[in-house]
């Protein structure tokens, strides 16, 4: 067997509830190494395939680590160790990074906002399908290409403008609340920006969003509070050897 | 009580967006310890996970709007079947 692990906690390892299971109905154990203990449970030693269910139970586990007062640094979907010694291995060499980030989330949770277009917008932006291929022995053909690349380049320019727009209004009404902000832009323009907010804050947060009257064609929906994904990251790249630290861009308070 | 929504402003499908902003989180954010965590994640393709969902998303929607074209719902209106998030 192989461990998954879900989020590592300050502390040496408090007693888990029984009804807090992992993956395949696994029970969900900590590993401690001086002051930081890593949620794991066991798992086949082949990795399962990825599904929507997997991912929302890895995140439920991680929820519920969040749930016992402390802030989880929550894993990866994804990670796996090989047994209970390779995991305490991996957490001795990371206890210098460790240490920081905990401090750093303590007391936080992470809220995001979807910023998305209404149906319409969204069709009415939709990539148009050229009606017919390029001969590139034709007159003119380089010209007309040129001009396909400018077209959509000023399209996605547009719509990233407009999400931007909508996602400083949000940056706006949230700032009160925000101790670090991370912005993303996804497909079909869909706009998305997380907040690290005190846990005490994360109804106030939803209340201000909730407030503010999204612009003509867009809508806004808000999720959390949860672990703070957004806002820790260490040894990215995988393997060790990473870029470690806080990501996202942490405000003055 | 009908539901006024126009369809100009008819939204997405909220939880499938919020869904969609959870899955993309999970799988590529958070701390990385272990060197494993790629073969796990390999077989799949992120964009295109959030992008279904997406498109499933518009999909529904149209569906609906197909739903409100047929006669027994009038000419002059087509709007949401449901109302507005």
């Amino acid at each position: 067997m192989a461990l998954h692990a879900y989020c590592l906690l300050p502390g040496s390892g408090d007693p888990i509830a029984d009804a807090i299971v992992g993956l395949d109905d696994a029970p969900v154990r900590a590993i401690a190494v001086d002051e930081v203990s890593m949620w794991v449970s066991e798992a086949p030693v082949l990795p399962s395939k990825v599904t929507v269910e997997r991912v929302q139970r890895h995140d439920a586990v991680v929820t519920a680590a969040l749930e016992t007062g402390a802030t989880p640094l929550p894993m990866r979907y994804g990670q796996r160790f090989d047994s209970d010694e390779e995991a305490r291995h991996y957490l001795e060499e990371r206890l210098v990074e460790l240490r920081p980030l905990f401090a750093r989330v303590d007391g936080m949770v992470e809220m995001s906002v979807v910023v998305a277009p209404a149906l319409k917008k969204m069709l009415r932006e939709l990539e148009p399908v050229p009606t017919a291929s390029l001969d590139a022995s034709q007159r003119g053909a380089g010209l007309g290409y040129l001009q396909q690349v400018r077209d959509r380049t000023e399209r996605e320019q547009r719509a990233r403008s407009a999400i931007d727009a909508q996602l400083d209004r949000v940056s706006s009404a949230v700032r009160t609340f925000a101790r670090a902000e991370e912005r993303q832009a996804q497909a079909r323009g869909v706009g998305v920006i997380a907040h690290l907010v005190a846990h005490d804050d994360a109804r106030e947060y939803r209340a201000a969003v909730e407030a503010m009257r999204p612009a003509k064609d867009w809508q806004f929906l808000v999720s959390g509070p949860r672990a703070p994904y957004t806002f820790c990251s260490i040894g990215e790249g995988g393997g060790g050897g990473g870029a470690s630290g806080a990501s996202g861009t942490f405000l003055a308070t | 009580m009908p539901d006024d929504t126009p369809i100009d402003e008819e939204p997405l499908d909220g939880e499938q967006l919020v869904l969609g902003d959870l899955i993309n989180r999970v799988l590529d954010k958070g701390v990385v310890i272990s060197g494993h965590v790629m073969i796990s994640v390999a077989d799949i393709d992120l964009v295109a996970l959030d992008l279904r969902l997406l498109l499933s998303s518009v999909q529904t929607a149209m569906d609906r709007v197909a739903e409100h074209r047929k006669p027994d719902h009038g000419l002059a209106r087509i709007l949401p079947a449901t109302g507005k998030r």
